[in-house]
Order: C-alpha cells, then sequence, then structure tokens
C-alpha cells in the first residue's frame, strides 16, 4: 500500500473511532496500529514511540500547572478572586459577563489548563449568571470564550507542549501569550458592553470595598507573581516555578485561608494523578501517529504543498499554516494537533524566516479559537454540558464572538513587532538576541 | 485538555471509586479502582517530592544526580497507571459520542464496537508493550545503568488493565443496558443540575 | 531494482551529520549502481538518538548517525570515545578516525556486546567547547562551575576532576536552563552550539577541546544479514568512504561556524590555556578505558598509539 494511502486510512481511521465515541488517545492508537501492519514498522516500534511522546523533560511541568488549578478550586479558595472582579466591572453594563472576562484574566495566570477554567466558571459564575436571568446558550458562550485565555497568558499547558515539541523558549511563548490573551479578554469586555445582554448591574464599589476584596485576594495573587516573577527574573524554569507555585498554594494559601481542606489534599492529589495523565496518554498516541506520518513522509508533503504556495512570504505561510490548524483543530484537539504538524511547522518557520516564538503564539491563539468553534469545540461543548444547554444553542451565541478571535489573529500575524515586545523587553534571549559579550546591552537579529 | 471538577462535585469525582455508570461496572473491581487511585496520587505526590529535592539540592550544590530517574519513573507510572483507572471511569477525552444520539439495537452496536476497539487496543499495548519490555533489557539509563525496561513495563500493566475495564464494561453493558447505565446519570444530573 | 533505506540523525542538514550521510548515501549510489538508494531523515524526525538506536535495533529503521556518548546507552564501553584529551588535536583526530585497526576494534567491540545493530565506521563532529556568559581560559576558571554535561561516567568523573559542579539534563533543557542559570555553562561542538542558538544564553565559547565529539554510523542486523556479500562490500566501503572524508570537511565546518558567530558578535576564546585540564585528564585516560572493559582499553591503546 503506497503511504498516502497508509496515512489517509490511519487518518480516517482515527476519525471514525473518534467520533464513534472511542477515547482520543485509543483512537490514534487504533488508527496508528492498524496503519503500521500495512508498512514495515514493527508493532513494538509503535508501543516504544508512545513512551517516547511522554519521556520529556519539557512536559514535567504539566503535572503542576494542573495542580495549582486543581488546589485552588477544590479549597474554594477562587471565590476571592471572583469578589475581587465583582468590585472590579460589577458596575459595568453587561455586569456579571464582565465579571467572566475580568475573572478569566486573573485565573489564566494560574490555570494552565482551559477546560479547568472552563469547568470553574460554570460552576461558580455561571451558576450566579443563571439565577441572575441571563440567556443560558449565552452564559455558555462567553464562559467558553473567556476559559480559551488560559491557553495564551502563562502558565499554559499548551504552550509548554509547544515548546517542548518544538524546542521553541517556552518563557518567550509565555511573555508573547499575554498581548493576545488580553486582547481576547477586553475584547470580550468591549464585547459584552456594546453587543451583550444588559445583566444586573451592581453599584460602583467604594475604595474600601475594593481594598477589602484585594487584601481577601492577595495570597492567591500571589500565584502568578511567583510563576511569572521567578520565570522571568531567571530564578526558575517553568517547571520550577510551578513547584514553587504548589507549595505556596499547599504550604500558606490553604493552611490560612481554608484550613478545614488540609484533609482533602491526600483526595486531590488522587484526582490530579489521575487527570494529568489524559492530556499525556494523549500526547504518547499522537507521537505515535506523528512517527508515523514523518516515517511516510507525510509531513514533507504538506510543507512543500504550502511553500509552493506561499514561496518565502512569511505572512501567506503564517496564514495557510494558520488556515491548516483552523481546520485540523475543528476535529482535533489541540495538543495532538501540535504534535503532529511540528516537524512541518519548524520546517516553514525556518523558511518563512519566521520568529519562532512569534509563530509559536499565532498558532497557539489559532487553536485556542478552535477550541469554541465547530464540531469539536472542546471547550464550548464542555461549557454547554456544564451549563446544561444544548451545543448548537451555545454555537449560535458564540458566533458573534467570533469576530473578538479572528481580529486577534490577524493582528497577531500581522504585527509580530507588537507580540515580540513584551518578550523582547523582560527577556531578550527568548526571542533570539543574546548579551553583548564584550560590552553592555544585546545584539539583536534585524 | 481535561475535565476538571471543582466545586460542587456532582458525580463525586473525587472519590476513589466513581459512581457514575455503577450498572457497567462489577463490584468486585471497586478495590482495584481504589488502589489505582490512591496510585495515582502516590505517584504524583512521588513526583513532586522527587522535583522539589531536586532543586533544593541543586541550588545548595549537592545536586543528586540520580533524582531525574526518580522523577521520570514516578512521571512515567503515573501517566500509564491514569490512563487505565480512567478507562474504568470514563475520564477519557473524547471527540464526540455519536452513540448517545441513538437507542435500541444501533445504541448496543455502538457502545459495542467501541468497548471492542478499546480492548483491542489494551491488549495491543499488553502484548507489544510486553515484547517493548523485553527490548528495553538491552539499552540503559544514564547514568545509573538501570535498563530501561524497568519504565517500558507500565505499558504492558497498563494495556492489560485498559483492556480488563474496557471488558467488564462490555459484558455489563450486555447484561445491564449501555443506555439505562447512563439514563441513571442522566436522572442524577437533573436532580443536582441548579435551577 | 532499487531499494530505498532509511537513515536518521537528530541534527539539521547543514551540520557533520548532514555531510556524512550526504557523503554515504552519495557513494553507496554509485557503487550499488543505482540499486541502493538512501533517504535521509534529519532533524530528530524519527526520534532522540538513543530511541532511534532503539529502532534500529529492532530493524525498524535501517541506518542512523549517533554520538558515541548515547552508544554507551547500548554498549557501555563505547564511552572510551568521549575519554577527556584521548584526541590530541585536531590532525590526531582525523588520522585516529580514518585508522582501520582502531575501526576494526570498534566494530569488534559492538559486534560481541550489542545485539541487533553493527556500526559500519566512526565519524566526528570535531572537538566539543566549554560555553558560558563568562571566558573560560584555564583549569582555574571552571572552578565552581555548573557545567550540563552529558549523562555518562566519564563526563562524572572529569568534571568534578576540574572542579566543577555537574547538572544533568536533556539537551532539549540546556537552552533554557543556561537562560535561567540553573547552570553556567554547557560543552559542545562549534556547529551544535550555533545550529541550536544556544550564543543566544551563553555568548561566549571557550575552544577548551577537551573531548572529541565522535559518532557513529549504524546499521540494523536485520538488513546487514540480508546482503548479500557484494552489497555488503558497498555499503562497508561507502561507510570507509565516510570514515575518510567526513573528519576533514566536519572540522571545516567548526572553523566557518567559529568565523559566522565571530560575524554575529559571539566571543570565541580560542587561546586557552588546556595545560592544566591535560595534566587532571591525563592519569584518568588509562585508568577509565581499563575500567570500561578490554574492548575499550585496546581501542584506547589504538588511538594514543595513533601518530
Ligand atoms: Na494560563
Ligand atoms: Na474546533
Amino acid at each position: 500500500m503506497s503511504a498516502t494511502l497508509v496515512l489517509g486510512l490511519m487518518t480516517f481511521l482515527f476519525l471514525f473511532f473518534g467520533y464513534l465515541g472511542v477515547p482520543v488517545a485509543f483512537s490514534l492508537t487504533a488508527g496508528v496500529m492498524i496503519g503500521a501492519a500495512f508498512t514495515d514498522v514493527t508493532f513494538a516500534a509503535i508501543v516504544q514511540k508512545m513512551f517516547d511522546g511522554v519521556d520529556s523533560e519539557a512536559l514535567l511541568a504539566i503535572p503542576f500547572f494542573l495542580l495549582v488549578g486543581e488546589l485552588m478550586s477544590s479549597a474554594n479558595v477562587v471565590q476571592r478572586v471572583i469578589n475581587l472582579s465583582l468590585t472590579l466591572v460589577g458596575h459595568l453594563k453587561g455586569g456579571l459577563s464582565q465579571v467572566v472576562a475580568v475573572f478569566s484574566m486573573f485565573f489564566s495566570e494560574m490555570s494552565g489548563s482551559t477546560t479547568a477554567d472552563a469547568a470553574v466558571m460554570s460552576r461558580t459564575l455561571g451558576v450566579s449568571m443563571r439565577k441572575e436571568g441571563y440567556d443560558p446558550p449565552f452564559i455558555a458562550a462567553i464562559i467558553a470564550a473567556a476559559s480559551t485565555i488560559a491557553a495564551l497568558v502563562p502558565p499554559s499547558i499548551t504552550a509548554v507542549v509547544y515548546g517542548a515539541v518544538g524546542n521553541v523558549s517556552i518563557a518567550g511563548l509565555f511573555m508573547a501569550g499575554f498581548l493576545p490573551g488580553f486582547m481576547i479578554g477586553f475584547g470580550l469586555m468591549i464585547y459584552c458592553y456594546f453587543f451583550g445582554p444588559e445583566g444586573i448591574r451592581r453599584p460602583r464599589a467604594t475604595f474600601g470595598q475594593f481594598t477589602d476584596a484585594t487584601k481577601a485576594a492577595a495570597l492567591p495573587l500571589m500565584i502568578p507573581v511567583i510563576l511569572l516573577g521567578g520565570i522571568l527574573t531567571g530564578w526558575f524554569t517553568p517547571t520550577e516555578a510551578g513547584v514553587v507555585a504548589v507549595c505556596w498554594i499547599m504550604l500558606v494559601v490553604i493552611p490560612m485561608l481554608n484550613p478545614r481542606h488540609i484533609r482533602n489534599l491526600p483526595r486531590d492529589f488522587c484526582y490530579a494523578g489521575l487527570i494529568y495523565s489524559l492530556p499525556l496518554i494523549t500526547i504518547a498516541a499522537a507521537t505515535a501517529f506523528g512517527w508515523m506520518l514523518a516515517y511516510l513522509r507525510g509531513a514533507i508533503v504538506i510543507s512543500d504543498w504550502i511553500t509552493s504556495l506561499a514561496g518565502n512570504d512569511p505572512h501567506l505561510i503564517m496564514l495557510l499554516l494558520v488556515l491548516l490548524f483552523t481546520i485540523v483543530g475543528d476535529f482535533i484537539e489541540p495538543v495532538p494537533t501540535i504534535i503532529i504538524f511540528m516537524p512541518l511547522v519548524n520546517a516553514l518557520t525556518d523558511a518563512g524566516s519566521i520568529n519562532p516564538v512569534h509563530m509559536g503564539v499565532v498558532l497557539i491563539l489559532t487553536l485556542a479559537f478552535g477550541l469554541i468553534t465547530p464540531p469539536y469545540g472542546l471547550v464550548l461543548l464542555m461549557a454547554s454540558k456544564f451549563v446544561g444547554v444544548p451545543f448548537s444553542k451555545a454555537l449560535k451565541a458564540a458566533l458573534p464572538i467570533y469576530l473578538v478571535f479572528l481580529t486577534t489573529i490577524v493582528f497577531a500575524i500581522y504585527v509580530p513587532s507588537a507580540i515580540l515586545w513584551l518578550p523582547k523587553q523582560v527577556m531578550p534571549q527568548a526571542v533570539g538576541c543574546f548579551k553583548n559579550p564584550s560590552g553592555s546591552g544585546y545584539i539583536c537579529p534585524s | 485538555m481535561s475535565e476538571t471538577s471543582g466545586a460542587g462535585d456532582p458525580h463525586g469525582e473525587r472519590s476513589l471509586v466513581l459512581q457514575r455508570q455503577r450498572r457497567l461496572k462489577w463490584r468486585a473491581l471497586d478495590w482495584l479502582e481504589a488502589v489505582l487511585m490512591m496510585l495515582c496520587g502516590f505517584t504524583l505526590a512521588g513526583f513532586c517530592a522527587a522535583v522539589v529535592c531536586d532543586i533544593v539540592t541543586r541550588t545548595i550544590g549537592a545536586p543528586w544526580l540520580w533524582l531525574q530517574e526518580v522523577t521520570s519513573t514516578f512521571f512515567i507510572y503515573g501517566i500509564f497507571i491514569g490512563a487505565a483507572v480512567a478507562t474504568r471511569r470514563n475520564d477519557h477525552l473524547f471527540l464526540a459520542a455519536v452513540g448517545e444520539f441513538f437507542t435500541g439495537r444501533p445504541r448496543l452496536l455502538i457502545e459495542s464496537a467501541i468497548r471492542l476497539v478499546v480492548i483491542a487496543v489494551g491488549l495491543f499495548l499488553a502484548w507489544y508493550g510486553y515484547i517493548n519490555f523485553l527490548r528495553g533489557f538491552s539499552s540503559f539509563r544514564m547514568p545509573s545503568m538501570t535498563p530501561i525496561a524497568s519504565l517500558y513495563a507500565a505499558i504492558p500493566i497498563s494495556g492489560a488493565l485498559i483492556a480488563l475495564f474496557a471488558f467488564e464494561q462490555l459484558v455489563n453493558g450486555w447484561r445491564n443496558g449501555f443506555e439505562s447505565a447512563l439514563a441513571d446519570d442522566a436522572a442524577n444530573d437533573a436532580r443536582e443540575t441548579p435551577s | 531494482q532499487a531499494k530505498h533505506y532509511k537513515i536518521a540523525y537528530d541534527q539539521p542538514v547543514g551540520t557533520g551529520y548532514g555531510i556524512a550521510a550526504t557523503i554515504f548515501a552519495d557513494k553507496l549510489k554509485e557503487l550499488s549502481k543505482g540499486t541502493m538508494l538512501i533517504d535521509q531523515y534529519p532533524g530528530a524526525q524519527l526520534g532522540q538518538e538513543p530511541q532511534v538506536l532503539q529502532l534500529v535495533k529492532a530493524g525498524d529503521i535501517e541506518f542512523c548517525l549517533s554520538a558515541s556518548a548515547n552508544a554507551a546507552t547500548l554498549t557501555p564501553q563505547a564511552g572510551v570515545m568521549s575519554l577527556h584529551f584521548l584526541m590530541r588535536d585536531e590532525n590526531h583526530l582525523k588520522k585516529a578516525l580514518a585508522s582501520p585497526e582502531v575501526s576494526q576494534a570498534f566494530r569488534t567491540m559492538v559486534d560481541e556486546t550489542v545485539q541487533g545493530a553493527h556500526v559500519l565506521g566512526l565519524l566526528t563532529l570535531g572537538f566539543r567547547n566549554i560555553y558560558a556568559k563568562k571566558e573560560v581560559r584555564n583549569l582555574a576558571d571552571i572552578k565552581g562551575m555548573k557545567v550540563r554535561v552529558q549523562a555518562t561516567p566519564t563526563e562524572d568523573t572529569m568534571f568534578p576532576a576540574y572542579g566543577a559542579q555537574i547538572v544533568h539534563m536533556p539537551f532539549g533543557s540546556v537552552y533554557t536552563s543556561l537562560q535561567t542559570g540553573v547552570v553556567d555553562a554547557a560543552e559542545n561542538g562549534v556547529n551544535v552550539y550555533l545550529v541550536n542558538k544556544h550564543y543566544e544564553v551563553a555568548p561566549i565559547m571557550s575552544m577548551t577541546q577537551h573531548e572529541a565529539n565522535n559518532n557513529l554510523l549504524w546499521i540494523s542486523d536485520k538488513l546487514w544479514s540480508s546482503l548479500t556479500a557484494e552489497q555488503k562490500g558497498w555499503v562497508q566501503a561507502a561507510a570507509d568512504e565516510v570514515s575518510k572524508v567526513e573528519p576533514g570537511k566536519a572540522l571545516d565546518l567548526e572553523t566557518q561556524s567559529a568565523a559566522k558567530l565571530k560575524g554575529m558578535g559571539v566571543k570565541i576564546v580560542t587561546d586557552v590555556d588546556k595545560s592544566g585540564f591535560q595534566k587532571v585528564a591525563q592519569p584518568y585516560l588509562e585508568k577509565m578505558a581499563n575500567d570500561l572493559g578490554p574492548h575499550a582499553a585496546k581501542i584506547q591503546q589504538l588511538i594514543s598509539a595513533t601518530q
């Protein structure tokens, strides 16, 4: 059987089993397994590649980033951050929808997982929004859209995987993710102000109420300071920053704010131990799938096709990749997409002389958008399930919000100087500059 | 990326033995789910402790070089144990569940097909994972020179458990009906959904 | 009719690995009159070196290039090639790798200790040097520095002997760790340093040349045993061509890379006082080769005796 046919069969089987209801990791494995039967590859080699996929140092950050969000929500510490968000924007037109956007901008800096954000918001703000009479499909849509910020603003599991697999500075991706993340956050606020439901507006919080809420949320708000401060000053790698944040929550935040929760910690660990394995087993299976794609030279075919259309024009290359990732991301999850297509992305990043951090942020943004688009918009699916509305209705409510994402994506492609501004200020090495060995300042590629 | 529970915890997701889809499970295997969940917690805690020690010993200038091998051992076993127990709890990531739109015989066929695919993948991981494990005796982890088979072993163990749990669901689904098992949960959901 | 075979390596095409793979592919095509064709899989497309070595042993990939340090995951005695100051200078390095006796001794060692794969020949990426944010001009400069080293017993012995503190981590973490100060220094070849952009986080390379970056060309036993005597002859002759031609070209590439780095503003310290390092390393050379095993001892003697 020809290589193209085998790849086609693998892809078909993966999607077929996947949409039938076989877990993603197993439908990927089944596709690879059957595909490999038509090649010289031994089955044991497939198992080895699954192992190799998770035997990677950079992925060690993932359990910590999940654990931070898990412990925060399990110990009920998030309510303090919600209260702070309320005093900030509760009086604006749109009421709680504004709070969703602002809370997500806070919580995204503590949580690395979009679905964790969606779960937390659905179970807290989502419930309050229903009580205040918001349209349930809109609740699901706004919560899902706001949750995607977690993939951009550090810490971000998507960025960790992208950096680990593509050999791109994870800290650089983190810093560059801030601007598009906040563009989406503020874009949602503007959307809610002009086009969203009126909502119940609270009286503007007094300065005293604001300082009280800030004080109450101070301990959890230290988490982004630890995570970002540690990475920025060069004290910690992303993994180490995750460790320190987990220690901070376990040794300071929970004992001081919710000491009764301490006895639940063993159970939290069991559960967090279970959920961190879910993305990683998917990474393992996607690695075997991606390996078959490389072995059968599939990535080269697609990248030749893109370069034949785009030449070396960086904007065109990025647009075509965004298109490809939008299509692929409509069917599969961000993490397997990144792993399977990374060889292709690396080749095209070189061909267009694109800054790898810039490329990474644009693609992560595209994949974040894919989380709320049909047919497979993971976060929108989850939010509609939690809120209890049909996916199709939530989707309809989400459609106008797409404008916020599309604007941000176009901006990110065409204004790399803005995207790379923050990393260049705080960690010039992350975007290709290096310290002048015989003088002061940095030498940057032009 | 992964489903996490927050405040509320409607299905008792954090409990060691999940009560969701009770009719698809044998009580006789509950102890196994509980043990595997505890192992998930143990591997995660061990992993965290090892990373903390790694940072501390490196910072004070007396690094324990073998710690990184301990870290990856916990990390890898945690992943494959978690993947196994998630099969029994139906906690995995799904693209979609077409089956939910069907009832009766088509539903039975789809639900059975899903379990058969998972059993096939589980047996595949168990058998070829075992062959890979044997291969792993001639390759060594640096610097301790432990055969990498010590890590590869996680995969066949996980594969066998995955096949076992999918078989459990298949048999119970045929016996008790897949739909009625899920209908119980829907009723529970309805009771707990805030109005 | 023509048959296609895969060769995997984990550096981009424009490196010593790419040079070696191209020499091998061209020569084999020429000798076999176009019946044996090599398809290249550069840039770790098929996996990192220890992983690819496993797949070559299993017969899933026919050929691969690997560092001798990674070969030590299969046969610890291969660590002999990493011994510090085993290669005295560039000339000695070229001669040692082209020596039929050295090559034969190495092949015998692999045949007797590794199942599933066979070594065809030796190649090199040149010498390894130390890079950091500060200069390392002599032995005193490295005292107390945290250096990322390959996780092998050789490095674990030698760097502490120089007074440095060692840190193990995979190659992929070196960049971030230099950036964050988890390590002060790392060591590798000039071209590897350039291509992986490690100069961005450690802009000073000191040419300590403490060990050679020696590499091996592997073939899977599954393929090797299926070849006719004539085909084996072609494959071996193509590999011999690599051992003869590649070291010179790889060393040229190192020089070009150093020139390019200087042009970019990176500092290359060429006048390192190596005598202090050599003095520390000398007593270890024979002792560590003997500790590794009889094959290692023999290879060390053959290389040291090469003039
Ligand atoms: Na985040
Ligand atoms: Na989508």
